[in-house]
């Protein structure tokens, strides 16, 4: 007893010292008293002390400490305490938060994690029996205790919830990632459900609710169980109030907001669930919803005509600043309200043929009685606006009004940037109203009538395949996307990325396709780099004409058909490329910067043709843009001297390898791989042994290596994903040849700093792991140097980089081990000597505590198969380890621990066996943590 | 080549101008550009508007291609930068004088003598591997009236 006093003593003298203003201690004093809490963590057995403490301090501070020693040490002794001692340690621990009214919230905190940490380290051998039991005793608390008791009582729900997230980290409670996850998935099974409805239940009994607790949401979204009107006047209600939230006065509510914040997501992302909703109330309530947009955008119009022709009496490019207010404020509540008509006319498809809605179908077939279909269409085709033309509200289709709108409006922008007075346009809604074209394009556009029951028709007059409406709609469109390429507005990155996107989205189906290669829009969008200086393109945008140029060749089934197309295209800049290469002086000039930015520009379209090939375009992107890889690659040895132009390269390879590669014959694979083989030996000729003053050397280091890297991950996904049609395999080089050769220049450019960057670190060790798993053969027995120097970064990797890369690398060794295992005359080879003292250095790791628990299941595979290669070795390396230990009782503990995590196993490599090795290893770890408590 | 030639381009070595301009929006990360009178590489680009519905600014990060100091700027996306022209270009490296200068033989057998050993380690790397008999490639690059050597790199016999 007096132990325990004065060990209490020690503690709250240290606390003092640890909470003292650094004023009035020393850093050495402070050492001191953090090293006495240190140790005191570490106390063998500490619960009786514990409880003494608990009972008798009063300093918060030396509590929040012992509740912490407290949970250790129960994490840690977890199987050797019988289930009395813990159920009386849990009882105790109960008790002690009810007895103290005013204890230190922090401590109390602690003291229900314990509790938490308890309950749920049971509930992984009782399957959740005691658990059940507690909250039972639980709930009694919240409805017949008084307020005190209630409050303890969601305080341990809350507690038991955050123990069971996922958020929480394993190793806290001593299990696996594993285990964790099964007593989770176990809590959710059988109590989440209870909890949730008690919670409700006991919201009621506290705030003393008059109804139960349903959100006019939920009411709506199930609406198929409520009548039609109720559902229709709270979508109304709703689609109104989100309206007004979201535009000015006098029609809404919104201010101006006072700062803008640059770093704010784009509102459709940032909104988009939100938008999603209102589209789905929308669509209840079309004949409401959609006129009503009408009105208030074409209001937006009338306004915005009236500044315009203010800022236009003014006669000077300045006008005063509540103009602009007043511009945006208009810009913005128009922006917002074609986000919402959006997503009312169109519904988020994600990968699915988009289509119009059936609830749109159906208002405009109701509407189209009073329809004039002869106004209907020279209302689209004149951008007319319904406050323009008397007797329109009723005779055209909402729908109709709407795209008719949004032409007016692009047709409005073209004006004032004719008049340079682009000023008073806005970047952010000229891509709202692309994106608002590309959602209707997709599903309105030539639909395809056989996926709809019943068809509109105005909307099939003015939309349907094959009607001049529909033409005329689609060159429409190509002459915005060529618009905007063309406009001032353009260089806005989202706007360019938008354009891009309608465009490609108007040639990847291929039944559209076929028209829109027919559309003089289309070629004019072709001709349209001769019109603009090249270098004023910006980089996206030539690689997505490219893309989409690419894409629309889909639409030729003919060979022949889909070449000229081809030819057609790209020739032009063939042509260039041969002139420059061909030039007697290129030795001269290449190094102009006129002549590089020739080499970028042709290299940007080649990038953006090899990324739209596809399954049945390949073998002809492929014929026409193989032969000048060779030639790029002789190019990586003239403009080695510009990174830029290097990366362009193996840039144009990583698409060859990602779009076409899976889809190449035998014959073109075999040429590929010549081709990259031919690209890395000169990368590498140039690069190798290289030191540069550059100050952002390292940075270009690692963007290479990481492009690089790219390019060989794809390249060795042929050897998994192999969809050429002609099933023949190689006699030559292979997919692995390539990787292995890439790996072998890669790893001396690679040093430890640029694996310190993490993106690169993930994807080289992604990388190795990868091709151990898939070419062992030619990696661990054909090129045992390139062996030895992945063993070098695994052995770092497995503890430098941190929780992420060791799962790796463990599964490295998992794959070289089980591939050795199997190979016959194993121990003939150098690779069976260089894997050997990974056994040792694993197991050293192990028994050190080292290895997270995330990566714990990873290594116990790794270290069975890594048994299987060297059993004589387990023995002898275990046997040390077990006689490194000082303390007689651990020698015993860990010696029974090795042969509990031996028994019934036989070291076969068998699967069956790995997995009952693995249960074994489990408990193993758990187990000397217990007693090899080192940190 | 006519195309090329007809081009506007004034060459860096016709003492006319050792810049060109380009629209500020077709700019890319790891591409050179004027900032503060200074040839740089840039480095970091991110754009920037007034206002929500305003229009793109383009914020510059570049670092001086021969002192490695930072710059920064901001331009209206639609106006015109100065852009630089910039040359790399590799010689063999024959000989050191007593004074500091490399001997540099260019790939078709010119010789020139005006550039001096670079400062820091990598002018000390220069010096000890050539003294030890090793065949050196130096790069040098040439920009806005300046030259220095950038990189070196050491011929093995496996390059040959």
């Amino acid at each position: 007893m007096e132990q325990v006093q004065q060990i209490l003593q020690e503690l709250e003298a240290a606390g003092s010292i640890m909470l003292a203003s650094p004023s009035l201690v020393t850093n050495d004093q402070r050492n001191a008293a953090e090293a006495v809490f240190m140790s005191f963590r570490k106390t063998n057995m500490p619960y009786s002390i514990c409880r003494y403490i608990l009972d008798y301090s009063k300093v918060d501070f030396v509590l929040f400490e012992t509740a912490g020693t407290l949970r250790d040490a129960l994490i840690r002794d977890w199987i050797f305490l019988s289930q009395d001692q813990k159920n009386e340690l849990r009882q105790y621990l109960f008790q002690f938060i009810m007895r103290d009214g005013k204890m230190a919230p922090f401590v109390r905190e602690r003291i229900l994690q314990v509790i938490a940490i308890m309950i749920k380290r049971g509930s992984v051998e009782d399957g959740g029996q005691e658990r059940s039991n507690i909250l039972d005793e639980v709930e009694k608390l919240i409805f017949n205790g008084d307020l005190k008791k209630q409050v303890l009582g969601c305080s341990i729900i809350l507690a038991l919830m955050q123990e069971y997230s996922t958020t929480v980290k394993s190793t806290d409670v001593g299990l696996t990632w594993e285990s964790h996850y099964v007593a989770k998935k176990e809590f959710e099974a059988r109590d989440l459900r209870r909890i949730f409805v008690f919670s409700t239940r006991a919201l009621h009994e506290i705030q003393n609710l008059p109804q139960p607790l349903s959100t006019d949401i939920l009411t709506v979204l199930n609406n198929q169980s409520f009548p039609e009107q109720l559902c229709k006047n709270a979508s109304i209600q709703i689609l109104n109030t989100y309206l007004k939230c979201h535009i000015s006065p006098p029609n809404g509510t919104k201010t101006p907001d006072a700062e803008f914040n640059e770093n704010e997501e784009d509102d459709r992302v940032v909104n988009k669930e939100q938008l999603q909703y209102i589209g789905i109330f929308g669509r209840l309530i079309p004949e409401h919803s959609l006129p009503l947009l009408v009105t208030l955008i074409e209001g937006q119009i009338k306004e915005m005509r009236t500044i315009i022709e203010q800022v236009h009496s003014c006669g000077s490019c300045q006008w005063p600043e509540s103009f602009q207010q007043k511009i945006d404020a208009v810009n913005e509540d128009i922006h917002w309200m074609f986000l919402i008509a959006g997503h009312i006319l169109t519904v988020d498809s994600e990968g699915e043929p988009s289509m119009i809605p059936s609830e749109i179908m159906r208002h405009s077939i109701e509407q189209s009685k009073n329809v004039n279909l002869d106004l209907t269409l020279k209302f689209l085709t004149n951008q007319m606006l319904v406050m323009d033309v008397s007797g329109s509200a009723e005779a055209v289709d909402d729908v109709i009004k709407l795209v008719s709108i949004a032409f007016h409006l692009c047709e409005l922008e073209k004006k004032l940037i004719e008049a340079k007075m682009e000023s008073l346009c806005s970047p952010l809604l000229s891509g709202t109203i692309v994106w608002f074209l590309r959602e209707f394009f997709q599903a309105y556009l030539m639909p395809n009538e056989t996926y709809y029951n019943d068809l509109s028709m105005p909307l099939l007059q003015a939309f349907g395949q094959h009607t001049e409406a529909a033409n005329w709609v689609l060159n429409y469109l190509l002459n915005k996307v060529e618009h905007n390429i063309k406009s001032p507005l353009y260089v806005d990155v989202s706007l360019i990325g938008d354009t891009v996107g309608l465009l490609i989205s108007m040639v990847d189906v291929r039944h559209k396709s076929e028209i829109v290669i027919n559309c003089e829009g289309f070629w004019k969008l072709f001709e349209l780099q001769n019109h603009v200086p090249e270098h004023q393109l910006v980089p996206e945008v030539k690689e997505g004409l490219y893309k989409a140029f690419s894409l629309a060749a889909d639409a030729f089934i003919e060979n022949d058909k889909q070449k000229d197309y081809y030819s057609r295209v790209i020739t032009p800049t063939l042509d260039k490329f041969r002139k420059i290469l061909g030039d007697e002086n290129f030795r001269k000039t290449y190094n102009n910067d006129a002549v590089r930015l020739e080499i970028m520009d042709i290299l940007h379209k080649c990038i953006g043709l090899a990324s739209g090939a596809f399954i049945n375009t390949t073998a002809t992107v492929f014929g026409i843009l193989h032969p000048m890889l060779n030639d790029f690659s002789a190019l990586i040895g003239v403009y080695h001297n510009y990174q830029i132009i290097v990366h362009l390269i193996i840039q144009l390879f990583v698409e060859f390898s990602k779009k076409m590669l899976c889809f190449l014959a035998m014959e073109e694979s075999d040429k590929f791989y010549m081709s990259c083989y031919q690209m890395v030996d000169m990368y590498a000729h140039y690069n190798i042994n290289r030191v540069s003053l550059d100050s952002d050397a390292e940075d270009q280091c690692f963007q290479d290596l990481y492009v690089f890297l790219e390019l060989l991950t794809h390249v060795m996904s042929k050897e998994v994903l192999d969809l050429s049609s002609d099933g023949k395999t190689t006699t030559g080089k292979t997919a692995g040849d390539v990787c292995v050769y890439g790996l072998q220049v890669i790893l001396p450019l690679m040093t430890i700093d640029l694996l310190k960057i993490p993106a690169l670190c993930l994807q080289y060790y992604k990388y190795a792991g990868y091709m151990c798993e898939m070419v062992p053969m030619k990696l661990c027995i054909e090129n045992v140097d390139i062996f030895k120097g992945v063993l070098t970064t695994i052995e770092l990797g497995l503890t430098m980089f941190g929780h992420e890369i060791t799962p790796m690398c463990t599964d490295f060794l998992q794959s070289a081990a089980s591939f050795m295992y199997r190979h016959e005359n194993r121990t003939m080879h150098e690779a069976y000597n260089l894997l050997k003292p990974f056994l040792k250095f694993l197991m050293e790791l192990i028994l050190s505590c080292q290895i997270n628990s995330d990566a714990l299941s990873s290594t116990g595979h790794a270290l069975y198969t890594l048994i299987c290669c060297y059993p004589d070795e387990f023995q002898q390396i275990s046997m040390q380890l077990i006689n490194d230990q000082t303390d007689a009782s651990v020698i015993e503990k860990l010696h029974n621990a090795f042969t509990l995590l031996t028994t019934g196993i036989d070291f076969n490599g068998q699967h069956a066996m790995k997995c009952r090795f693995k249960n074994n290893f489990d408990t193993f770890t758990t187990n000397i943590r217990g007693f090899l408590f080192i940190k | 080549m006519a195309d090329i030639e007809d081009t506007h381009f004034d060459t860096g070595d016709s003492g006319a101008s050792t810049t060109y301009p380009m629209q500020c929006s077709a700019l890319r990360k790891n591409g050179f550009v004027m900032l503060k009178a200074r040839p740089c590489k840039i480095v970091d680009m991110s754009t920037s508007k007034t206002g929500k519905h305003g229009h793109a600014k383009v914020h510059l990060v570049g670092l001086d291609i021969f002192s490695g100091k930072k710059y920064e700027d901001i331009c209206p996306s639609t106006h015109n930068m100065d852009v630089p022209f910039v040359k790399r270009e590799d010689y063999q490296l024959t000989d050191i004088s007593d004074d500091g200068y490399l001997c540099l033989m260019s790939d078709n057998g010119d010789l020139r003598e005006d550039l001096k050993i670079p400062e820091a380690e990598i002018g000390q790397q220069l010096k000890s591997e050539y003294d030890a008999g090793k065949e050196l490639l130096c790069t040098v690059l040439k920009s806005c009236g300046e030259e220095c050597v950038i990189a070196i790199k050491t011929n093995t016999a496996l390059d040959k």
